[in-house]
């Protein structure tokens, strides 16, 4: 058991909870002067449209974390006898990449073995002998959820990424896997690769591009806005001011009845202040955010977790974390706990577990030489399971945001991370 | 370590070393201060020849090269390739990626008294050697440490 106690507690608490009103906005400020936010438009650009270079196709059919369609199981097929089917289109079929990251992603399979396969999943590199009926492993691809509630894995037919005649080569390629995979060196092999560690310097420039936009970050905070107001004009000292201030956020806003995190606070304080417009997964925002986190930096992640308005939100965000999504099926838990696919390797990528998700956001992705913050990467996370994004600042990614916040309360502050 | 090492960054402030990072793209050739950009050894397609180009020729194998790659990196656009030279006298060190259409990454010289240390970002194309060599009293050096370049896992 990996499982660390924080994510015990939060999972049995989700379980214990029945469902309450929102917390009224009255409770807003009591007594205490309010900050100033803009309230009424948008925090993002509108309309909405996905990043440039990233997948286009909309999934709209299929649940998102604001909308369930149903996902009836796929009704089994019967099949009398052997398949008769093509296993090197099966073969190709199961490493095509477009559809999924391919079976490498989870499971070893094929000879030779391909490069840094994952392992989500078991080992097919045996599977011809296992024993199975043509029709129980036909079945098993078209939706597992037939043979196995529990299962992980996509119901690749059901749910329409490979047609029926596609899963019947498939079954054909794995009738041919009938001896153990070799594998060219240990880290190959994804039960002997070594976990990898984080030990880059995340605070040198050197190391870390993210660090330029610290650097923005600092001299945006001290830059007169159109009022010819800086943040500096009100908050002298942000060394001192802000030492503890991102450790305790994202907070529920009364005022637009949800989570906010720091990104989307800058926006609207900007607006109600100094006149700027900085507007989410702009440059600026994320400078001013990563320089706001990196002023708390070496602060123990402190997000409240006892008040109603908080306890309300770790709840709902509890749900969403176990809510499948998208065509893959997949709720966040399915990759990111260590019963299911989480501290095991997605193809030649480590999934890791909730704990250490958080106190690092907005980071460096050398994987994709991009600053991403956690709505971004709450995002990439929708669209790779093929599901539709929501947008920046959703009232959903802020429950969720507090959530993992939560989990991870204790864990030191280091903006900007740097991360795979 | 890292501490030591920005503070070595920063008092040093690179001076000393004349860096030739044509081949990883930092700087057009006509930027770089006196050293010349050796087209045939940058375009050569495979990595004896471009061992050669770069006189580096007939190199011999050297555990006193100390090489920092990542087994596994996670980005074959920008893979962190850090290097110590402990063979007295270094006059250069240069990069090559034995798999790339055009192995000869990068080529750093040092003048006098520079310490032969290179902390840089070099593209990958796939799985390969990074092989680096040394050049020190007139006489070639060279070691090499495969990098993997991961595949991920979802879909990209």
């Amino acid at each position: 058991m990996k499982r660390n106690d924080s994510q015990l507690t939060l999972f049995t608490f989700a379980l214990c909870f029945s469902i309450v009103a929102p917390t009224s906005a009255s409770e807003a400020a009591k007594g205490k002067k309010t900050t100033q936010l803009e309230l009424k438009n948008s925090a993002y650009a509108t309309p909405w449209e996905r990043y440039k270079g990233w997948p286009e196709t909309l999934w709209s059919e299929f649940s998102t974390l604001t909308k369930m369609v149903p996902s009836p199981i796929g009704k089994p097929i019967k099949i009398e006898g052997a398949i008769e089917g093509d296993p090197k289109k099966g073969e190709k079929l199961a490493f095509d990449r477009a559809r999924g990251g391919s079976c490498l992603a989870c499971h070893v399979m094929g000879k030779p073995t391909p490069s840094l396969p994952g392992n989500v999943g078991f080992d097919l590199s045996t599977h011809a002998i296992w024993g199975r009926s043509d029709e129980y492993i036909f079945n098993y691809i078209f939706d597992p959820r037939n043979t196995n509630p529990n299962s992980v894995m996509p119901p690749w037919g059901a749910h329409k990424l490979f047609s029926v005649e596609e899963i019947k080569d498939m079954v054909a390629f794995l009738k041919t896997q009938n001896s153990p995979a070799e594998f060219r060196d240990d880290l190959e092999n994804p039960t002997t690769r070594p976990v990898p560690k984080e030990e880059r310097d995340n605070l040198d420039p050197f190391v870390n591009e993210a660090m330029a936009a610290m650097e923005k970050g600092k001299v945006l905070y001290a830059r007169a806005g159109p009022r010819k107001q800086s943040c500096a004009s009100c908050h002298a000292e942000p060394e001192r001011m802000f030492k503890n201030w991102a450790a305790a956020m994202p907070k529920y806003e009364p005022r637009l009845r949800k989570v906010i995190g720091v990104e989307e606070f800058v926006t609207r304080h900007a607006r109600a202040t100094t006149g700027d417009e900085f507007l989410l997964q702009s440059d600026q925002n994320i400078a001013l955010s990563i320089y706001m986190r990196y002023l708390a930096n070496g602060q123990p992640i402190n997000v409240d977790t006892q008040s109603k308005a908080h306890k309300l939100a770790i709840q709902r965000g509890t749900k969403l974390l176990n809510t499948k999504i998208g065509q893959m099926n997949l709720a966040c838990v399915d990759c990111h706990t260590a019963e299911r696919g989480g501290s095991k390797w997605i193809r030649g990528q480590w999934l890791g577990e909730f704990r250490g998700q958080q106190g690092h956001f907005p980071t460096w992705r050398t994987s994709r030489t991009e600053i991403w913050d956690i709505n971004k990467r709450f995002q990439w996370c929708n669209v790779s399971v093929r599901a539709n994004e929501l947008q920046p600042g959703s009232a959903e990614y802020g429950d969720l945001e507090l959530t993992l916040s939560a989990l991870n309360k204790g864990i030191k502050i280091s903006v900007p991370g740097i991360r795979h | 370590m890292d501490q030591l090492r920005r503070a070595f960054l920063k008092s040093t402030g690179m001076a000393g070393v004349v860096v030739v990072a044509i081949g990883s793209g930092l700087l057009k050739s006509g930027e770089v201060l006196a050293a010349t950009w050796n087209k045939l050894a940058f375009t050569s397609s495979n990595l004896a020849d471009a061992m050669k180009n770069a006189n580096y020729g007939g190199a011999t194998e050297s555990k006193d090269i100390v090489i920092t790659v990542p087994d596994i990196a996670e980005n074959g656009a920008s893979v962190p390739v850090e290097v110590t030279s402990n063979i007295p006298g270094t006059t250069s060190i240069a990069i090559f990626v034995e798999k790339n259409i055009t192995p000869l990454a990068a080529d750093f010289e040092f003048s006098n008294d520079a310490v032969p240390y290179i902390y840089t970002f070099i593209k990958m194309g796939q799985t390969s050697q990074v092989r680096i060599a040394v050049r020190a009293g007139g006489k070639a050096y060279t070691l090499s440490k495969e990098v993997k370049v991961t595949i991920g896992g979802c879909g990209g």
